[in-house]
């Protein structure tokens, strides 16, 4: 089979999963070679919902995301919080551009922030939504995932704990933190366990993610790393 | 004056409004002599009477021993002068339904301004004997008239004691002083001193001022008589002072089958948000918050109110708004006239109906702001923008989300991705001071400390220095995660230091 036959076969299965638009679609690099290659077309779909599961580190990986999303597309970013403790000095160590971050603040109930996610999505002003939810079934996940894809908005869900359903999303993530690499005296650079639990058309793995003033760096299980900046040792 | 420019006023007067409040808190009472009692110069006297006890040789100013010995199973209640306020202030209200321009006047009367709205209701005419019927529902018994000037519809409603009294329009001053040539004195609504002496010179009828020469008048018996006459013939004007503020853009329509239904209610307002933006757009003004006011047929009125982030006067976008809460509006036996007024308005100039949020966006953007802030509160809508201050609580302001963005935000601090609006009290320990933690304790869970960075010293500006500075240690506990601890107050301090949680990095 030559390499064009493959391309189509691998389109046929895409349009079977659903995962909207074939060949062509646009998608984000994460600009870290060893994710970047389990993900469809080389990057994150846009248009679509994925889940971000875990701890701060969570809150992390999705301002890094959207840091990258901004330079490529212009439109605001809508972030929906439960509480009311989203850090925006915090958040722009991970590239994230406050200027054109959009938060509300306070949606604790599921229902409203189900609403309001897909308010947001319907919209079409903007380039990409986080919603801070606990747990969205299928019905409502499948709806999300209509409305991103006919909005062209990219969504997150980004929430503590990957429970139940939600099985329509393009991706889920798991986001950990791990002790960081040391780094001479003191706290070291954010470290994070990154695991790809599902994606629609890439495959499952999980990296070591290392953020440095430099950006972020990918390294496999099996200790293949891309590229790294020279002054990172490795421990072990 | 054009005819078509002329004010129309009419006024509602309740001549047994006092009593027929009594009988509706005490229904038994409808049936008896009543009257309402006050204490004047040491005297129990009657300041109202019902209408069986005008039948029976009552009269207001009566001494209550002398009415007692004319009726003798004469009911009394003491006058409560705030509850009939309070009641006719109510009635303000609900005339509402008919103008915003609705308003107290002297007398347990109100005035309504119906100026250009009495042909929604089929016309004066039709407009008094539905207002009348509707009041006489309530257990009241109004009097009504209309006429150019306020000061001719309350001289009009006296002078003729009718449930409709229609002055028509007058063409000239000549016109109007015939009209009210014939009116007795009393309903030129004088004080009662000024009356008593105009009185006693013989004077009968408003008519009998005419041939007085005004300076006269004026020297004599002070500015009163004059005043009032020229405002009752239109000399000058007399603005009726409304029980709300009256907005300045606003639509209704009356509807001629009660509106039961959500579809009803939708095609109203829709019309109705039509006819008040062409209104807005022709002031050159936009709408920041809007009132829906469902006038129902038992006199109550339900009212819905949005606002914007943005002064608006699109009818789609303000549709929406309304669309979501109109489930909130229950019909009950059904709803007869709907209003909608622009409560509030700023100014919105043609260039500024094409903005463009800093970064892309657009309309569609503060359509899905105003959604937003309608649900959960525009307070909850912030675009984060940086703020000179030290404390990390202070730092970042919420700004509105469609201002301009201002100021840089500081590079090179260290700062978590979660900030507790509360710090949190943490026991920790340290082994030397000025050191970070060994571990610390949150929940009656303990974090053993696997690294830190600190301190870095943080302190109010000076004029807020009502707290001791505070020492911020970037931890990471053995599992990788990130917590951002500060301690207040120094070791070997009168006080012992306290340690605080307030924050968490990714």
């Amino acid at each position: 089979m030559n390499s064009s036959a493959v391309a189509v076969l691998r389109d046929r299965i895409r349009r079977i999963e659903g995962v909207g638009q074939a060949a062509g679609h646009p998608v984000l690099p994460l600009g870290m070679t060893p994710i970047d290659r389990a993900l469809p077309e080389g990057g994150l779909p846009l248009a679509g919902v994925h889940e971000v599961r875990g701890d701060g580190a969570a809150t992390g990986f999705c301002a890094a995301l959207l840091a990258r999303l901004q330079d490529m597309d212009g439109r605001p970013v809508l972030w929906l919080e439960r509480g009311n403790d989203l850090y925006m000095p915090g958040l722009t160590r991970f590239g994230l551009k406050p200027g054109a971050v959009l938060t509300v603040s306070g949606i604790s109930r599921d229902t409203d922030m189900l609403w309001a996610i897909e308010e947001a999505l319907n919209c079409g002003a903007l380039s990409a939504v986080v919603g801070e939810i606990r747990a969205a079934d299928f019905t409502a996940s499948r709806r999300l995932q209509l409305a991103a894809e006919m909005g062209g908005v990219t969504c997150l869900l980004l929430g503590e704990t990957a429970r139940g359903g939600a099985a329509t999303a393009l991706s889920r993530w798991q986001v950990t933190s791990m002790p960081s690499l040391p780094d001479g005296a003191g706290v070291g650079w954010p470290c994070w366990r990154v695991e790809l639990v599902r994606c629609r058309g890439g495959r499952p793995a999980a990296w070591t993610v290392v953020w440095s003033p430099k950006g972020w760096t990918a390294i496999t299980e099996a200790g293949e790393v891309e590229i790294l900046p020279d002054d990172i040792r490795i421990a072990g | 004056m054009k005819k078509g420019h002329k004010k129309r006023i009419m006024n509602v007067w309740f001549p047994w409004l006092v009593s027929e409040r009594l009988v509706r808190r005490e229904p038994e009472l409808a049936k008896q002599v009543l009257a309402a009692i006050e204490e004047r110069r040491g005297r129990l006297v009657l300041a109202a009477v019902n209408r069986r006890a005008l039948h029976g040789g009552l009269k207001t100013g009566m001494v209550l021993a002398d009415a007692r010995a004319v009726q003798p199973t004469l009911q009394t209640r003491f006058v409560n002068a705030a509850a009939d306020r309070a009641a006719l202030v109510r009635l303000a209200n609900w005339a509402t339904r008919y103008t915003p321009w609705a308003g107290l006047a002297e007398g347990d009367s109100l005035f309504l301004d119906i100026s250009g709205c009495a042909h929604l209701f089929g016309g004066e005419e039709a407009l008094a004997a539905d207002l009348t019927a509707r009041l006489k529902g309530f257990g009241l018994t109004p009097l009504t008239a209309i006429a150019d000037t306020p000061g001719a519809a309350w001289a009009a409603c006296r002078a003729r004691q009718r449930e409709a009294t229609i002055l028509q329009p007058f063409d000239s001053l000549t016109d109007a002083m015939t009209a009210l040539k014939e009116f007795p004195l009393p309903t030129l609504r004088l004080s009662g001193d000024t009356l008593d002496s105009l009185t006693s010179f013989g004077l009968r009828t408003i008519g009998a001022l005419y041939p007085l020469e005004r300076r006269a008048l004026a020297e004599r018996f002070a500015a009163e008589p004059v005043r009032r006459l020229d405002q009752a013939l239109g000399v000058v004007d007399e603005p009726i002072s409304p029980i709300a503020p009256v907005p300045a853009h606003e639509a209704r329509v009356a509807c001629l089958e009660p509106l039961i239904t959500r579809e009803g209610i939708e095609t109203g307002l829709r019309t109705l948000l039509d006819q008040l933006c062409r209104s807005l757009t022709q002031s050159g003004e936009g709408a920041r918050q809007l009132t829906l006011a469902c006038h129902r047929v038992d006199g109550t009125t339900a009212r819905i109110r949005v606002g914007t982030s943005r002064p608006s006067r699109w009818v789609e976008p303000l549709f929406r708004l309304f669309a979501e809460k109109l489930d909130e509006v229950d019909p009950g036996f059904g709803i007869e006239v709907v209003a909608v007024s622009a409560t509030r308005v700023e100014a919105l100039k043609p260039a500024q109906e094409n903005w463009q949020v800093k970064g892309g966006g657009g309309a569609g953007l503060a359509e899905l702001v105003d959604r937003l802030g309608n649900r959960f509160g525009f307070g909850r809508i912030a675009r984060p923008a940086p703020r000179q201050s030290w404390l990390p609580e202070r730092a970042v302001e919420d700004a509105a989300p469609f201002a301009e963005a201002s100021g840089e935000w500081p590079a090179g601090r260290e700062r978590p991705l979660r900030l507790l609006t509360v710090p949190e009290p943490v026991e920790a320990m340290a082994l030397v001071p000025d050191d970070p933690p060994m571990q610390f304790t949150r929940h009656g869970k303990s974090y053993r400390v696997k690294a830190a960075d600190g301190p870095e010293r943080l302190e109010g500006e000076w004029w807020l220095k009502d707290e001791s500075p505070r020492d911020y240690y970037q931890i990471e506990d053995d599992e990788g995660r990130r917590y951002w601890l500060y301690r207040q107050g120094l070791y070997g301090g009168g006080e012992k230091p306290r340690w605080f949680l307030h924050g968490v990095f990714a």
